[in-house]
């Protein structure tokens, strides 16, 4: 037996080795594939890049000459075929004039592109590099999109279970019709609802847009923390309240069936201590569901963000692909997209790695 | 057996009724256990017959106060060592339950948690009902797995019940049961979903048990070839009623009900080679509409208007009008 095991642990090993390489490879086919997928949609989009193009004047930005137009068109190869264009787009593979001098160019851009991490500059604002905004922007909504993330689960999760040992209850049944309205609203009409209720027009507890007052660069570090809150909590209820009308209902019927398996009426023969049965028997299994959630639930929230993001006017990512959507401005389009990819992908990463961390029929099998 | 009658049997159940309540039946309740009384002597081997749906396992989780909704415990007393159980307060109820009674499962396998160690789960009870350290617990069960056959190495407690052969899961789900050493074993079922070779396993451990340490056991199954190799009395459940009680080689050589007979003969024997099965026809049925009179007179061979109409008592081990032996059939 003890053998016996010893062999499988190593066979482990090495299939974990190969299970490994074998799924990182195929996340980055899968990367590449959402990539090719999203810059053919968006160069099938109606619209013209170039019609946004403008001459940076501080704040202002001018609408360029038919000239100017042409050498912006010219200059990211919106004329070539969608091919070279994906290319240019991907790396240095495009033949472009200016690149590497291996491909014939001049060597004056030689490396660049997808491959290299290089995002490009965005169209509109040629000086500015969409990566270091990009970094900016994740600044704003990582953060907003965890304390969301957790908070749904913090309260969701004990919520679940109180209503899956009260079960067929009055309090499971008000609870659960409550989730139940809670995932149906729309967030964009919960946060316009939020915003009359406690914003200037109603009682005017809350301030409405943005992340900071006005005049938050003269405040003191309390009183800029507390400006901070008092901006991000309405934004913060909106991601929070429909993942957590889902992950409450995914507890709860996780843990009704695990509250009747065979394990848990064991435990309690056994003259056990109920928390110990609910949380220690039952929970330890019904969170495995939960783990499969927050995989999927990353992605979805930084998508759900577009929205919130939009509507509170915070300079998140999800404001910026709205922004890039609207101006044609392929380059922002494609880094918030594949940012989010990625996030997706790192997403069931993690919640795979969870999943073989909490059992051991995965760990060891 | 006169000597141990005259004193306080371990387990005595008088008149237990367990309803469920059944809202989408006329009557609105299912009366799955309706007057259900037996008892259980130190060290005795007690069997509890009955097809699925006679409120055997209904009994059990009775006895161990875990009826749960919809369900109720309706009427009845459960008296264990002398001291009434029906009633009692939650927290003292958990410190019976596991300690002094312990529930043996049907598929014992199913009993084990599969994300906890097998150490975790056979330590647990022992250090909430015997207040005793980690690691005195630790020593405790492997103590008891060398006894029922797992060889010396204490690794055994650091695995999960995946790791484990079938019939280790059966000898590690028995070792949870019997850890904190109760005096009283409900096994409810414990050898349907076993290979022979398991069934003579646990027959022998529970035997054991109850012969050198006095352990009283209630066997609840259906399958008599098995009981006959453990128990020495018997009492057969019919829809929620005790329809005949004795020694259980009575029982199995004369039945006098007609139930037990059917129930006895459903199965292959070696002397009545080419007779056919006597299997009982059809099912008990509903429960939350028992037929009127004897409950089994619909598939009683031998009813007249008598059994529909007055429900017999039990008389002399027997609640029929027209026992078997008694009529000379």
């Amino acid at each position: 037996m003890v053998q016996g095991s010893s062999q499988r642990a190593f066979g482990v090993a090495g299939g974990g080795a190969r299970a490994l390489a074998r799924s990182v490879l195929t996340r980055i086919g899968v990367f590449l594939g959402v990539s090719v997928l999203v810059f053919c949609v968006i160069h099938a989009a109606p619209g013209d890049p170039s019609l946004s193009v403008g001459v940076d004047v501080g704040d202002a930005v001018a609408v360029a000459s038919d000239g100017a137009r042409a050498r912006f068109r010219a200059e990211h190869l919106l004329d070539a075929s969608l091919v070279r264009q994906y290319l240019h787009y991907l790396g240095p593979f495009d033949l472009s004039p200016r690149g590497h001098p291996w491909f014939g160019g001049t060597g004056e851009d030689p490396w660049g592109g997808l491959v290299c991490f290089d995002f490009g500059h965005e169209f509109r604002r040629p000086t500015i590099s969409v990566s270091s905004e990009l970094a900016k922007r994740l600044a704003v909504t990582v953060p907003l999109t965890a304390v969301a993330v957790l908070l749904a689960y913090a309260l969701a999760v004990p919520l679940g279970v109180a209503c899956a040992r009260r079960r067929g209850s009055a309090f499971d049944r008000a609870t659960s019709t409550l989730l139940l309205a809670c995932f149906s609203v729309p967030a964009y009409w919960a946060a316009l609802l939020l915003m009359l209720v406690f914003g200037a027009r109603g009682l005017d507890w809350l301030p409405m847009l943005g992340l900071h007052d006005k005049d938050a660069a003269e405040f003191g570090a309390f009183a800029s923390a507390l400006d901070l809150a008092r901006h991000a909590l309405l934004p913060v209820v909106v991601m929070t309240y429909g993942a957590l009308a889902y992950i409450a209902r995914q507890t709860r019927g996780a843990m009704i069936e695990a509250l009747e398996s065979d394990y848990v009426r064991a435990a309690r023969a056994r003259g056990l201590a109920e928390t110990r049965v609910v949380w220690r028997h039952a929970f330890s299994n019904a969170v495995f569901p939960l783990l499969t959630l927050a995989g999927s639930l990353l992605p979805a929230l930084v998508g759900g963000s577009v929205l919130v993001e939009s509507i509170f006017e915070l300079p998140g990512v999800g404001r910026y692909a709205y922004e890039g959507f609207l101006q044609r401005d392929y380059n922002v389009v494609m880094a918030t997209t594949l940012v989010s990819a990625l996030m997706t992908l790192a997403g069931l990463a993690l919640s795979d790695a969870l999943y073989a961390w909490f059992d051991p029929r995965v760990r060891r099998a | 057996m006169n000597a141990r009658e005259l004193r306080t049997p371990l387990l005595a159940v008088r008149d237990l009724a367990v309803h469920f309540d059944a809202p989408h039946s006329a009557s609105g309740v299912a009366r799955a256990v309706d007057g259900v009384g037996f008892e259980v002597g130190e060290g005795e081997v007690l069997a509890l017959f009955g097809e699925s749906g006679s409120g055997k396992s209904v009994t059990a989780r009775a006895i161990l106060g875990l009826v749960e909704r919809p369900g109720r415990l309706v009427a009845g007393s459960i008296r264990f060592a002398g001291r009434e159980l029906v009633g009692l307060a939650e927290s003292d109820y958990r410190r019976v339950r596991g300690r002094e009674i312990a529930l043996v499962f049907q598929d014992p396998a199913a009993a084990l948690n599969p994300v906890l160690t097998l150490g975790e789960q056979l330590c647990e009870a022992p250090r909430a009902h015997l207040g005793l350290t980690a690691a005195a617990a630790r020593e405790r069960a492997t103590a008891l797995l060398g006894e029922l056959g797992f060889d010396g190495d204490s690794g055994w407690l650091a695995r999960f019940p995946h790791q484990l052969s079938g019939g280790q899961r059966q000898r590690a789900a028995l070792a949870q049961a019997l850890l904190c050493e109760p005096k009283l074993v409900l096994a409810d079922e414990p050898t349907t979903a076993l290979d022979p070779t398991l069934v003579a396993t646990v027959v022998e451990l529970l035997r054991r048990r109850a012969s050198e340490r006095g352990t009283g056991v209630l066997w609840i199954t259906h399958d008599l070839r098995v009981a006959r190799s453990i128990a020495s009395r018997a009492v057969v459940l019919y829809a929620g009623r005790v329809v005949e009680t004795g020694p259980l080689a009575e029982l199995s050589r004369s039945p006098r009900h007609p139930y037990t007979r059917a129930l006895f003969d459903a199965r292959p024997s070696a002397t009545r080679r080419g007779s056919p099965l006597l299997a009982p026809q059809g099912s008990a049925g509903d429960p939350s509409a028992w037929p009127s009179g004897c409950r089994f007179h619909p598939r009683c061979p031998f009813a007249d208007a008598a059994c529909a109409a007055i429900e017999p008592a039990l008389a002399r081990g027997v609640a029929c009008h027209h026992p078997l032996a008694e009529a000379g059939r």
